[in-house]
């Protein structure tokens, strides 16, 4: 049987959402300060302790969630990319159930989905990989994957899209993606729902 | 804090360096992770243990063993970046080696641009889209790249020869500097704590006798100021409110404890000749330094010339012993894996 390795329940989707609307996303855009005082300064604004000292930039919020702020180029932690967490994680034991892992996430997806819009409202976008509304990347450095690569490795499998009103706000996607086999099907599936949220002038 | 200076040539070329920068796209996320596990599979080990021994085993040793390392931790301001944004000094590092490479090929490097740098960097191991592709769970991914980065630092700190230039204004606690390879240089006996030379000056919001005292570059390679409950801890300002005596007893303490740690520090088995020349073969082309003379040791300090004075004289870690050849079961575990 597949194993769920990490699951938060929708509600605590909901509720780091909803922490995640009393963010101040122009100062998270533009990153954070070195560690030190002025980094935990920083992060108590939002509610988060910092986690890391380099590289990439993770914290946890008071509602248990660890965020990850991801940078736009390597080395360095600012600007942010992305703020990135997971809440449920499910892999299976063995390569014959590679397919059952996609089945059983699409059957929690709802839930997720549904706690989300609690917090969000009605998504611009929800559907599945195959979808014919599934949005197009603008260009190749797009978060958005190509519909080659989408089509062609059925990923991300479940997918919902919101854009906060306010310009610096940010654009939240909730996905559910795979990872852990090869082209040629080697290796077990295991896929997480998570949330990014990108700046909405991300390439 | 004010900004570290940084001649404007260089400062100009990281930046470009760090515009080129782009992160993974799902695509290029995907292919990475699919050759990862492809060659974990192919022998027989999971992507972790793959991953990390492969660290363990790329080419970090200079072919000019005069050329001159840098190291690098944190971000400086820029003046051509809006107020609040930083550059990371991996380019400072990177510009630097460029620009001496440039007057005498050969002469400076810093860890991405060597061989193994180049090929471990090309893993994208702190892009989470590769952490997914390769179905990394919780903190396994961050560990996994943290371990491997910290094995090729250790390594590459452990290959260099004679002054080594360190691209930040203190070494924070915890950072990969810090850890690492500061503990690394000091224990190198070809390179030891009077060859750690500060790129930046000490910080210009310390006290002035903290700056001229433990702004010297002897004093900067072992202690941290930025945790007091971290080992190795000095602060600035209670520093320079001692009396020159117990300023010295501090520093003597330091001394003694740097030594201590530094006492348990464990050199990581170098690889025999036939398989750094394996690696060698496989990642293809040829680490910067292969002739020529070392690069100069870039001091830009502004206004302040750090130089050891009564207090700070003899500060440098006690000399340590060249650390034990580790035993025989690490050896073992870095041959006849057959990677490359």
């Amino acid at each position: 049987m597949p194993t769920v390795t990490e699951e938060r329940p929708p509600r605590a989707l909901a509720e780091e959402l909803r922490g995640l609307t009393h963010v101040d996303w122009t100062a998270v855009w533009a990153g954070p300060p070195n560690p030190g005082q002025a980094l935990d300064d920083w992060c108590a604004l939002f509610g988060w302790q910092p986690l890391t000292v380099e590289r990439v930039l993770r914290v946890r919020t008071t509602t248990g969630a660890d965020l990850t702020l991801e940078p736009l180029v390597s080395g360095g932690w600012s600007p942010v990319r992305s703020v990135t967490f997971t809440v449920r994680h499910l892999n299976a034991d063995s390569q014959d159930e590679n397919d059952l892992v996609l089945e059983q996430t699409a059957e929690v997806w709802p839930a997720y989905e549904a706690a989300a819009r609690e917090v969000l409202g009605a998504p611009e976008f929800s559907g599945a990989w195959d979808d014919p509304a599934f949005p197009e990347p603008p260009n190749d450095r797009h978060w958005l994957p190509s519909r080659d690569f989408r089509l062609g490795r059925r990923d991300p499998y479940r997918m919902a899209v919101w854009s906060a009103k306010d310009p610096e706000g940010p654009v939240t996607v909730l996905t559910a993606k795979s990872g852990g086999v090869t082209r040629r099907g080697v290796g077990k599936r295991g896929v997480m729902i998570n949330v990014h949220c990108y700046p909405q002038d991300a390439l | 804090m004010s900004a570290p200076y940084i001649p404007e040539d260089i400062g100009r070329r990281a930046l470009g360096l760090r515009d080129a920068d782009t992160p993974a796209t799902d695509e290029q996320a995907g292919r990475i992770a699919d050759r990862i596990m492809t060659a974990a599979d192919r022998v027989g080990m999971s992507v972790p243990e793959y991953v990390r021994e492969r660290a363990r085993r790329l080419n970090v040793t200079p072919e000019n063993p005069e050329v001159k390392s840098a190291f690098w931790s944190f971000e400086v301001p820029h003046p051509d970046l809006p107020p609040g944004k930083a550059l990371s000094n991996m380019y400072i590092a990177e510009a630097w080696a460029e620009s001496e490479n440039e007057k005498v090929p050969g002469s400076a490097r810093y860890l991405e641009g060597t061989r193994g740098g180049r090929a471990l960097g090309n893993l994208r191991l702190w892009d989470t889209a590769v952490h997914r592709e390769l179905n990394l769970q919780g903190d396994e991914g961050w560990d996994l790249a943290k371990s491997a980065w910290s094995t090729l630092s250790q390594r590459y700190a452990e290959a260099a020869k004679g002054e080594v230039v360190v691209f930040a204004q203190t070494a924070f606690p915890g950072t990969v500097l810090q850890t690492t390879e500061l503990p690394a240089l000091r224990t190198n006996p070809d390179v030891g704590p009077d060859n750690i030379k500060f790129a930046y000056a000490a910080p210009d919001d310390w006290p002035p006798v903290a700056r001229e005292e433990l702004g010297t570059d002897a004093v900067r390679a072992q202690a941290q100021f930025a945790l007091e409950d971290k080992p190795l801890h000095v602060d600035p300002a209670e520093y320079a409110a001692k009396p020159a005596e117990e300023r010295t007893a501090v520093l003597g303490k330091l001394s003694a404890d740097v030594a201590q740690a530094d006492a348990s520090h464990v050199r990581i088995t170098p690889l025999t000749a036939d398989a750094e020349v394996a690696g060698a073969k496989q990642e293809g082309g040829k680490e910067a330094g292969a002739s020529g003379p070392t690069a100069p040791t870039p001091v830009w300090q502004m206004g302040f010339t750090p130089r050891p004075t009564a207090a700070a004289k003899g500060t440098s870690a006690a000399p340590v012993a060249a650390p034990e050849p580790a035993g025989p079961g690490v050896g073992k575990a870095v041959t006849g894996t057959g990677l490359g």
